[in-house]
């Protein structure tokens, strides 16, 4: 019997991918051990969802849409109509992870996506142009929350951008298709 | 200084410190930076830069702008050749290569201008006329002749080296033009604290300010455009786009534009960024584009020499060069007295011509004593043979009568200026006649846009501010920007822009002489004339009668002089003799550009499985499913594509086989009502299916249709997981939505693919299970423990796996799914596993030859036209529920005699073969649409029969069986005698399946 069978991210041999004239002042890294859940309110029960996350999130009020926040390492985001999308990192996030299955358990249903994404980070001063290259989201939207999220396409391969502050920085996680990490990392190049 | 003959001593916005070369037709020059290719050439005393398209004349530099028609150029070398560049947008830089186009064998003596000779017989619209006869000729010898001869420059015929990029910008307030009226607008909206983009697509800002000599604010006018942008620079909320050409305006407010990044810079080696296309979205647009000046229409006024008045004090001012030293100024407005005063001021000798009457002239005092002027005369025809050597007048009210002819190296003509209202008019504006400017302008805009300064037929340079102002602080203010309306600058005094149309001179000049109205596509006064008469007087007729306004500047210089003629031609008012439509894009952009990064093996985004690396490895040949690339067959040294599928269709029926089969698209469902949710999207029922079994499903189009297959299985009680074809993922997840969304709100059901998160592959053959029974822990695979249609969770190693008990190939064939992380190494512990056993993967194509054998259904039947029960799965229709297209599959037409059903096909005779959508007739030798009784959808050969094997989809087949048919394919001259069998060929009654 076979024992142990190795782990292999879409992006296994491509990143790093050196650091091109036209990148500089981004860096870019991959989330090797972040664990994604798409989260969908069940029938009838989408105020009661948000309110469970927000509790979660311990924030007073339900995220509005494409706001995202972070609570123990873990970022959800309303990503659309009663959909919340989940990005955690490694397993100190699981334990975590496993108490947000627990209380929203009731409310939706819970879509294991870890292994069909992989993670891109982007950050630093020029992060958001690199992005603008490829995605028509205004990424300096003043009116955007701080943190937020949104599905788009980057060159025309589906995509979701998820956005925080880190130091008063912004700090861009892309949630790509696996299938798609060779074209999304020519597109980086 | 050598050899800038035409340079003057000082004066001009150069870099007089540092000097260029560059070369034109394999001659060097030298230039400064901060010169243009033309500019430069004009220093070096170069007037004559290309040759006119059709008639070969002679030509030179008219403009100083984007809208130049003659002075197109051929720049760069190799891969980076670009025609048709205007020598005008071209920024000098060391080692630049141009060269003249459309003139053989050399500039000076272009044997093709022979065509002027002929130009009695090549009047606008001859190809219409001629070359009728003999008709066969058109095709083989006309045609292919005028193609020849068409176009100005040779495209390069090496790859592009250089890198092309997209990008998108998001702003308040769009300003497009950085003249004055932009400047102000985008000083004034940056102020207030919008976010502001502004584009221009010059290299220094201020628009035609650049090229005055005139103060601003008590400054020079260019210094103090370059002092508000170096302010807007400075801001955080401002993007400065110079360079940039917004090319065309879009759906809402949305703009494209070309940014020369490195065109400039003159980079040599591969890989450096040469354009970026932006995509600029914005909420509020200033269209402060400016105005472009039209020539005078007059006999020869095409030749080098012969310039726009605004662009010839732009050189003087802008570049400090002097285009003629003997200078006739022809003009019918006021703006020319600058011209005219700045040219005698850098020491030209000049006159002004003024067809107007003294009276009505308001610029006198801007000239120098000593000029000379002439009131109501006109300019009527030119002489010269390169270049113009002398100008022709007469009294304007008796222009056949020449008058005097003067001498001269320079001709500035001005008819008056057009605002440039291309962004407007390419969303379906349609613009009124001024009477009060003599042109075209928007009398009315949409909400949102702000036109301002001459771009809304503003000419005085003081209003042009205020209008900035007022157009930045609305802009800002619509943004919800608190906004002050600070004061706009104070400039010099200026005579006021007045102006007398002068559209043409009579028929007798025109008839003399060739009288150009669009320089670009050659095209005369007397083309327009022939239009007229011919009955395309209209605007839009005469256009495309003519091919005016067509050429690569789209008649910017000579649209409106061509509505003005066609006016008087016809005695109707200009309003009433239309005016064309422009559209994008405004100037011309390299297709790299538009492609940006999407090019070679880039050139749309391709999807890998986990195993793609293992597939690449062992020699895989991919195809392509939609964007994904899968393994087609694996050759191994000495096999063709037919000894590799027939190999991997043997290996797998004798011993083992694997697939890959992550492509196929996946989605899972949860919620109480998943299983009702599947009830009405399938023919065949899953509610009642029990938990760990999975089943072979159909769905169908509302109209009754099938619309795709897969299997369903189900995981839980409230937990399905299902697969769907390949190619229609994306449909079958809309369809889901849709129904979900719109038809059954009230059903507790929720789904997303996970088509990503799975690897999958298919294991098959008689030693599957003994393979399978080496690697995979936690379930018993024995027949008895784990039958055909089973589900059960387990591991390979310390992977998950979910293995599911099917088989479209017709073997003993597990499929096993597990997270795509572990997808590569799961793979490769069940090769290893294999390798006693002989395991061997197999590709698409001989899953195609198995799947045909057992005559499984796929995309070649799938094809929209067929029905559950012609594919002979009508009895999977349930009968006790509904389901999406159940009652439309019963009607009549769907159920009758003579529907196309499944059937198999073999040859009589063995070794014959045939196509796929080969038609199927009863008669031999018959073919057409009225005896065609059906068609193949697969043809493959087969290892099992020793023979080519079919699928069809043929009238009444299941009543057909051993009938003989002919299968014929006409384009290929082929027809083959064939039997009509049923569609399975092997292991009809599922042995192996179940064994």
């Amino acid at each position: 019997m076979v024992e142990m069978i190795e782990r292999r991210s879409a992006l296994a041999g491509l990143l790093p991918m050196g650091a091109p004239a036209r990148t500089d002042g981004v860096r870019i890294e991959e989330l090797e051990d972040a664990l994604q859940l798409q989260l969908f309110a069940r029938n009838g029960k989408s105020g009661e969802l948000a309110r469970v996350v927000a509790r979660f999130l311990k924030r007073k009020k339900p995220l509005a849409p494409l706001e995202s926040a972070e609570q123990g390492g873990i970022f959800i985001c309303a990503v659309g109509p009663r959909e919340y999308w989940v990005l955690a990192r490694g397993r100190s996030s699981a334990k975590n992870l496993g108490a947000l299955e627990k209380v929203v358990k009731d409310h939706a249903s819970v879509f294991e996506q870890t292994d069909g994404r992989f993670v891109i980070r982007l950050s630093g001063p020029r992060a958001a142009d690199v992005l603008a290259r490829g995605t028509s989201l205004d990424l300096h939207d003043p009116e955007r929350p701080d943190a937020w999220g949104s599905h788009t396409l980057i060159e025309h391969i589906p995509a979701l951008v998820l956005r925080h502050m880190h130091k008063s920085a912004a700090v861009y996680n892309v949630s790509v298709p696996r299938s798609y990490a060779g074209s999304f990392v020519a597109w980086l190049r | 200084m050598s050899g800038q003959s035409h340079r003057l001593p000082s004066g001009g916005r150069i870099d007089r410190s540092k000097t260029v070369r560059f070369s034109f037709d394999g001659r060097s020059y030298e230039g400064h930076p901060g010169d243009t290719l033309a500019s430069g050439l004009i220093a070096n005393g170069v007037h004559l830069t290309g040759r006119s398209f059709k008639y070969h004349r002679p030509r030179g530099i008219t403009t100083s702008g984007s809208e130049e028609p003659n002075a197109l150029v051929t720049t760069g070398e190799g891969g980076r050749t670009e025609p048709n560049v205007p020598a005008t947008m071209v920024e000098l830089h060391d080692g630049l290569v141009a060269r003249s186009q459309n003139r053989w064998p050399s500039l000076s003596f272009d044997l093709m201008a022979v065509n002027s000779l002929l130009k009695p017989f090549f009047p606008a619209g001859f190809y219409y006329k001629t070359f009728m006869w003999p008709r066969s000729f058109w095709y083989r010898l006309y045609e292919p002749a005028i193609r020849r001869a068409a176009g100005l420059g040779t495209i390069a015929d090496q790859p592009d080296p250089d890198v092309y990029e997209h990008s998108y910008a998001h702003c308040d307030v769009l300003v497009v033009g950085a003249g004055p009226a932009g400047l102000m607008a985008a000083q004034a909206a940056a102020r207030a604290g919008a976010r502001v983009v502004l584009a221009d697509e010059r290299a220094v800002p201020g628009g035609h300010l650049a090229g005055e000599a005139i103060e601003v604010d008590g400054r020079d006018s260019a210094a103090w455009a370059q002092g508000i942008c170096d302010e807007l620079d400075g801001l955080e909320n401002v993007q400065m786009l110079l360079r940039t050409s917004v090319f065309g305006r879009y759906d809402g407010l949305t703009f494209g534009a070309v940014e020369r990044v490195g065109d400039h810079l003159g980079n040599d080696s591969s890989g450096d960024l040469r354009q970026r296309r932006w995509t600029i979205q914005t909420r509020q647009f200033v269209c402060a584009t400016g105005a472009i000046e039209r020539p005078l229409v007059f006999g020869d006024n095409d030749r080098p020499g012969i310039m726009l008045a605004g662009s010839a004090r732009h050189y003087v001012n802008q570049y400090g060069v002097l285009p003629g030293r003997k200078v006739v100024v022809a003009t019918n407005n006021d703006d020319s007295y600058l011209t005219a005063r700045d040219l005698a001021r850098a020491g030209a000798d000049v006159t002004l011509i003024d067809s107007r009457r003294e009276k009505d002239v308001t610029g006198h005092a801007l000239l120098p004593g000593e000029t000379e002027v002439r009131y109501g005369q006109c300019v009527t025809q030119t002489c010269g043979k390169l270049h113009v050597s002398s100008a022709r007048l007469a009294d304007i009210s008796e222009p056949d009568h020449i008058r005097s002819e003067l001498p001269c190296d320079l001709i500035c003509t001005s008819g008056g200026w057009n605002p440039t209202i291309h962004l407007l008019s390419h969303c379906g504006a349609r613009p009124k006649w001024d009477s009060a400017i003599s042109a075209f302008a928007m009398a009315k805009v949409e909400n949102g846009v702000h036109m301002v300064g001459g771009a809304a037929g503003t000419f005085e340079l003081q209003k042009c501010l205020q209008e900035g102002v007022a157009a930045g602080v609305a802009a800002a203010s619509a943004c919800s920007r608190k906004a002050r309306k600070p004061a706009a600058p104070k400039t010099e005094k200026l005579p006021e822009y007045r102006i007398q149309p002068l559209w043409r001179l009579p028929d007798t000049i025109s008839k003399a002489s060739a009288s150009f109205v669009d320089f670009q596509n050659d095209v005369t006064i007397a083309d327009l004339e022939l239009a007229d008469r011919e009955g395309f007087g209209h605007a839009e007729h005469a256009k495309r009668y003519t091919t005016l306004g067509m050429a690569t500047d789209q008649g910017k210089l000579s649209n409106v002089n061509a509505i003005g003629v066609l006016s008087e031609l016809r005695g109707t008012p200009i309003a009433e003799t239309g005016t064309t439509t422009y559209r994008p894009l405004y100037t011309p952009a390299a297709l790299g550009t538009l492609a940006g990064q999407r090019q070679g093996a880039e050139f749309r985004a391709t999807r890998h499985s986990a195993m793609h690396q293992w597939h690449e490895k062992n020699g895989a040949v991919f195809t392509e499913a939609g964007l994904w690339l899968r393994p087609y067959y694996y050759p191994r040294e000495g096999e063709d594509f037919a000894a590799a599928v027939k190999r991997e269709v043997l290996n797998a029926r004798s011993a083992v086989g694997m697939v890959d089969v992550s492509t196929l698209g996946k989605i899972e469902l949860k919620g109480p009502d998943s299983g009702q949710f599947l009830d009405r999207l399938y023919i065949n029922s899953f509610s009642k299916m029990k938990t760990g079994r999975a089943r072979y499903g159909v769905m169908l189009r509302e109209d009754g249709m099938v619309f795709d297959d897969g299997t369903v299985t189900r995981l839980a009680d409230d937990h399905y997981f299902i697969t769907v074809t390949t190619a229609n993922a994306s449909g079958v997840m809309q369809h889901m939505e849709f129904c979900h969304q719109v038809h059954w709100p009230d059903l507790d059901v929720q789904f997303c693919s996970v088509t990503e998160v799975w690897a999958a592959m298919a294991v098959a053959g008689p030693k599957a299970r003994d393979v399978l029974s080496r690697v995979v822990d936690g379930i018993d695979l024995s027949n008895e423990a784990f039958p055909l249609q089973s589900v059960a969770d387990a591991r390979i190693g310390d992977a998950f796996v979910r293995v599911l008990r099917i088989s479209f190939s017709g073997e003993l064939a597990y499929e096993i799914y597990t997270p795509a992380d572990c997808g590569l190494g799961v793979w490769e512990a069940i090769m290893e596993a294999g390798a006693e056993d002989g395991i061997s993967a197999y590709g698409t194509e001989a899953m195609t030859v198995m799947r045909t054998e057992k005559g499984h259904v796929a995309g070649p039947e799938l094809d929209g036209r067929t029905t559950a029960d012609d594919l002979g799965l009508g009895r999977m229709m349930s009968q006790r529920k509904d389901y999406i297209g159940r009652w439309l599959s019963q009607r009549s037409g769907l159920t009758g005699a003579g529907r196309s059903q499944l059937v198999g096909l073999k040859p009589i005779t063995n070794s014959d073969t045939f196509r796929m959508g080969a038609h199927l007739v009863t008669e031999p030798g018959t073919i057409g649409p009225d005896v065609s009784q059906g068609h193949v959808t697969t043809s493959v050969y087969s290892p099992a029969c020793d023979h080519f094997i079919g699928l069809a989809l043929l009238q009444d087949g299941r009543s057909r069986t051993g009938e003989r048919v002919y299968v014929a394919s006409p384009l290929h001259n082929e027809q083959v005698e064939a039997e009509v069998t049923g569609p399975v060929f092997v292991d009809p009654d599922g042995e192996r399946m179940r064994g």
